[in-house]
């Protein structure tokens, strides 16, 4: 009858036990987290005024990543911020950036992200637009380059035309059409549209996930077989498999104008990849949001550090600390005029 | 056919049952194929009833952002609360991080050899050495104090909810449908709602993992009061017992096996949520998952999926263990190990009687207690093990990432065209039926029969009105190409369950290798098998049907294996001794004795299935699962509700009607 007593006094005892366990073993078992030893700016920042924590979001992908170390590393060295980095889906993350949970994100596709960009920089003003990051995006139509060897037409919209050319693609999902495989959901996809538009002999299977659409690109390109795909660069992607873009009409304005008919009818935009912050952190701290407005860097610098962790191996950490090791000359001009 | 079926050995109701339903399906199904004559009836579900819930629901999501920080419910009501479990949770989690890896390792071989002996204790502290090995160290100590504090929240919350419940049948009749709303609907849906209500990370994810795991704990903990003997409970109130004394001192003591089994049952779900929750930043294993994905790297997703099943193996057998030991029982009747004696048995030899009763009733948990102070102090002062060292590793993703590239270059003949064949035989025609030939107002009439014939009218009521009410959602089309899914999943998930169950029943042998399978099937993440699944079956709607089928297993075995084990061996000697086979035995005895049970298990594939759906989407299955992923993707959360309540509606149909089915049997 009072063993249920028992059990809470055991669960108590327990408790006790690890509490003991936190306070008893803290004194020197745990190592500096942060070096210190590599930060003479940390201890000459202005310690008096109150700091806050600057949270960073990590998009589960690389050149997120890497983007995120290379921020946490300015912050805490050279503005000597704390920096805590929250790994967090993307979609998910504008919440947290309206609210002050998160204080910056560092690499948004506006492609993906159209709903969230008006809702939350445009019409509630509660996350603010912190420029590019440097990067350039471009979302296209993917084949690989043996499809491409094998039927030169492929190269251009026109060859899908071609009931024959389609049917290579063609899977029991499809029927006799050719599959186009759509990208994440999140995204923006006109792929439906310009399809119909262009009078092509494609039918869209929606992948459901970018894990999803890499799964089946690696299993049909170790068969060299046909496929054709929503993929988009920079990505890591184009480093391990030799693939190339299907020519669509070009980018117009005007064809854009009629995207919300279902008029789209050429290729996707270019995508200047974006930096945003919460709205308080201007305030909040004035030195940490100008370093973040001002960081930029090219395509290269980060398709070289996304190597470093994909191909070598290494931790983003790393190969973030690399980069800041070779390119003072590139940061320095990023920190607020002071420091 | 009346004189037939009575010579048939299945039980009489039964059979009279099932041709009941096969005319009436065979009715509605009539009414439908009459229907794809008369052009007229449309086959989707008109547009124009839509409810146009999702406007309401989106600017409520917008009031909600842009009043976050400065509306009172936020400003005094959630966020100091999420700010308070905040600290609660970090504390938890440097509680666990701060000692010294072996200490950590100590504890839980404690607490294994404390609550079971030396198998549990081994297994308990080998994985969590494997945990460091593979380099996992610090997410499995946050993915562990995460789940500690929702286990307990979940028993701070679930029992006395439970215990009200059992107390007040209106409370009990109220509280039912919440509880199946918290199960049915897919967390995808209410991620980004918990999010703007409690911010970011630990707090969001607790809170999430908690509505999906919490019901079977209420549940449970009202099922285990309910069923107490009710002359116990007589007797004490003959005695003068107040309710509460009762309810404390009888009923609870005697559900605690119910309970205990709310606790097992919240776990397995709770465990589940850990990539979910990552995707909010709880960080963790779910973490490592997510990102060894994004790589491809199916191995270093395997190492982190392996230390979930691990933790959620230690987190059941260890809550199971400790609240069956009963570590105050008289002195002489306590295990004698290599816990007893040392300390405890020393004071208590030094003391008079009565005083010496608590340490020889505690002491092998004084024992333990004292023995782990002092390597803590050991550690602080001398060793300072800190971290897990850098250069003990054990890399399970080289070889993993061979065998699923042997798997991609070597089994793809068979594979492929198997995909290609479930597609164009299977899927097809059952979409085509759902969605092509059949008009709504059919399909509704023919869900509405099913449910007449296996609960009656109202059930038949509640389950066309649910239909239609999907219709109104706006979600027609992706429900029935989710529900032309769900049926295949469930017809093929009986259709190997039944087989294994049977044979798990008949050989222990054969039983004792498929348990861990089952286990590992039940708590490693999807996530971490449809890589490979989508790389050898082609993308589309095959991947999903494969991860339902494999999720839906372990439960639909495990009770059919239950049901027939619990025939009454009279029964079955009896039928032996009548001469007849082993396989008479199992067929005209042991399985309609255990059609309870199938039943049951049918049911439990089909909640199983339903809770794929949304995974199903995310590898090409379309339907109610993209839906419901685009609502989280585009800030669309009215449409992601509208999915998910259409989920939780087809979930709460087909669930009843089963479960009706199931108890139809006299």
């Amino acid at each position: 009858m009072s063993q249920t007593r028992r059990s809470i006094f055991v669960v108590l005892l327990v408790t006790l036990a690890l509490l003991l366990a936190a306070c008893g073993a803290q004194t020197p078992a745990a190592p500096p987290a942060t070096s210190a030893t590599t930060a003479p700016a940390a201890a000459e920042a202005p310690a008096q005024t109150p700091r806050i924590t600057i949270k960073l979001a990590e998009n589960p992908w690389t050149g997120s990543s890497v983007n995120v170390h290379v921020a946490k590393l300015l912050l805490e060295e050279q503005l000597g911020y704390t920096v805590e980095v929250l790994t967090v889906d993307e979609n998910a993350q504008w919440a947290a950036l309206a609210s002050g949970d998160l204080s910056a994100t560092l690499e948004i596709w506006p492609s993906g992200h159209a709903e969230n960009v008006q809702q939350y920089i445009v019409d509630q003003q509660l996350v603010e637009d912190l420029g590019p990051i440097g990067v350039v995006g471009k979302i296209g139509w993917y084949l690989p380059t043996y499809m491409v060897e094998q039927h030169p037409e492929m190269a251009t919209y026109e060859g899908f035309r071609d009931a024959e050319i389609a049917a290579l693609f063609s899977t029991a999902e499809t029927g006799t059409a050719g599959q186009f495989l759509g990208g994440d959901p999140s995204w923006v996809q006109y792929d439906e549209d310009i399809i119909k538009n262009l009078g092509l002999n494609l039918q869209v299977v929606q992948s459901g996930s970018e894990q999803a659409v890499l799964a089946s690109l690696d299993s049909a390109y170790s068969r060299n077989e046909p496929i054709l795909f929503y993929f988009w660069t920079p990505h890591s992607v184009h480093a391990k498999y030799d693939l190339t873009p299907v020519e669509l009409p070009a980018y117009t304005d005007a064809c854009y104008a009629q995207a919300d008919a279902g008029g789209v009818a050429c290729a996707y935009p270019e995508d200047v990849l974006f930096k945003a912050a919460w709205a308080g952190l201007k305030e909040q701290a004035p030195d940490a949001y100008a370093m973040l407005s001002n960081m930029r860097y090219s395509n290269e610098d980060q398709i070289a550090m996304i190597a470093a962790v994909e191909i070598d191996g290494q931790e983003p950490e790393d190969a973030a600390r690399t980069w800041v090791e070779a390119n003072e000359a590139a940061w320095r001009t990023w920190l607020p005029t002071g420091q | 056919m009346t004189t037939r079926s009575h010579s048939l050995p299945f039980a009489q109701p039964n059979f009279r049952l099932f041709l009941q339903a096969l005319i009436w399906v065979g009715t509605a199904f009539g009414i439908g194929l009459l229907a794809t004559t008369w052009p007229a009836v449309p086959r989707d579900f008109p547009e124009a009833w839509n409810l146009g819930l999702r406007d309401p629901l989106d600017a409520f999501q917008r009031w909600v952002v842009a009043n976050r920080a400065s509306h009172p419910v936020f400003a005094f009501g959630f966020t100091p609360l999420s700010s308070w479990i905040d600290h609660a949770l970090r504390f938890f989690e440097q509680a666990l991080l701060r000692p010294g890896w072996p200490a950590l390792l100590l504890l839980f071989a404690l607490l294994g050899y404390l609550a079971a002996g030396v198998r549990l204790s081994l297994f308990c502290a080998g994985s969590l050495l494997l945990a460091g090995l593979f380099g996992l160290w610090e997410p499995t100590m946050q993915t562990l104090a995460l789940m500690l504090a929702t286990l307990l929240l979940a028993i701070l919350i679930g029992v006395p909810l439970g215990m009200a419940a059992a107390a007040s049948d209106r409370l009990d009749r109220l509280m039912r449908p919440v509880l199946d709303a918290m199960q049915t609907i897919p967390a995808f849906v209410y991620l980004v709602p918990v999010m703007l209500l409690f911010g970011i990370a630990r707090v969001p994810a607790v809170i999430a993992t908690l509505i999906y795991a919490l019901p079977p704990m209420i549940r449970l903990t009202n099922l285990g009061i309910r069923q107490s003997n009710q002359a116990a409970v007589e007797a004490a109130q003959s005695f003068g017992a107040t309710r509460w004394q009762i309810l404390r001192g009888v009923q609870l003591p005697l559900a605690l096996p119910s309970i205990l089994m709310g606790v097992n049952q919240t776990i397995m779900m709770a465990l589940g949520m850990v990539v979910i929750a990552a995707m909010i930043g709880a960080g963790g294993l779910g973490r490592e998952v997510l990102i060894a994905l994004q790589r491809l790297n199916v191995g270093r997703a395997l190492e982190a999926g392996l230390i979930i099943v691990c933790v959620a193996m230690l987190l059941d057998r260890l809550s199971a263990a400790l609240t069956r030991i009963d570590f105050a029982a008289p002195a002489g009747t306590q295990r004698q190990d290599l816990l007893s004696g040392w300390v405890a048995g020393a004071v208590a030899a030094r003391l008079s009687t009565e005083r010496a009763y608590y340490f020889q009733a505690y002491g092998r948990l004084i024992n333990a207690t004292l023995l782990f102070l002092a390597f803590l102090l050991l550690d602080a002062l001398i060793f300072q093990f800190g971290n897990f060292p850098e250069t003990w590793r054990l890399g399970l993703r080289e070889p993993a990432n061979a065998v699923v590239i042997w798997a991609r270059d070597n089994l793809y003949f068979v594979t492929g065209p198997l995909s290609d064949g479930i597609v164009i035989y299977l899927l097809n025609p059952s979409r085509d039926l759902l969605l092509n030939h059949l008009p709504w107002p059919a399909i509704i009439l023919a869900v509405a029969a099913l449910a007449y014939t296996s609960g009656g009218l109202r059930l038949a009521l509640g389950s066309a009105t649910g239909m239609a009410l999907i219709g109104l959602l706006g979600m027609w089309t992706p429900a029935m190409e989710t529900l032309s899914q769900v049926i295949l999943m469930v017809l093929l998930t009986v259709a190997i369950a039944v087989p294994l169950g049977l044979l798990a029943a008949q050989s222990p042998r054969f039983s004792a290798v498929l348990r861990p399978i089952l286990d590992l099937l039940q708590t490693i993440p999807a996530f971490v098998y449809l890589v490979p699944v989508i790389m050898l079956f082609n993308i589309g709607r095959v991947p999903g049907l494969i991860a339902a089928v494999l999720y839906a297993l372990p439960p639909g075995i495990r009770l059919i294996q239950l049901g027939i084990e619990t025939v009454p061996s009279v029964t079955v000697e009896a039928a032996e001794s009548f001469g007849s086979s082993r396989w008479q035995t199992l067929i005209k005895v042991q399985i309609p004795q255990a059609l309870p049970s199938i039943m049951l298990a049918i049911n439990q594939i089909i909640v199983m299935v339903l809770a794929m759906v949304i995974i199903a989407g995310l590898v090409g299955g379309a339907g109610l699962g993209i839906e419901a992923v685009r609502g989280l993707a585009r800030s669309e959360t009215g449409r992601g509700i509208e999915a998910g309540l259409a989920i939780m509606i087809l979930a709460i149909i087909l669930d009843r009607i089963t479960q009706a089915w199931a108890k139809s049997k006299p």
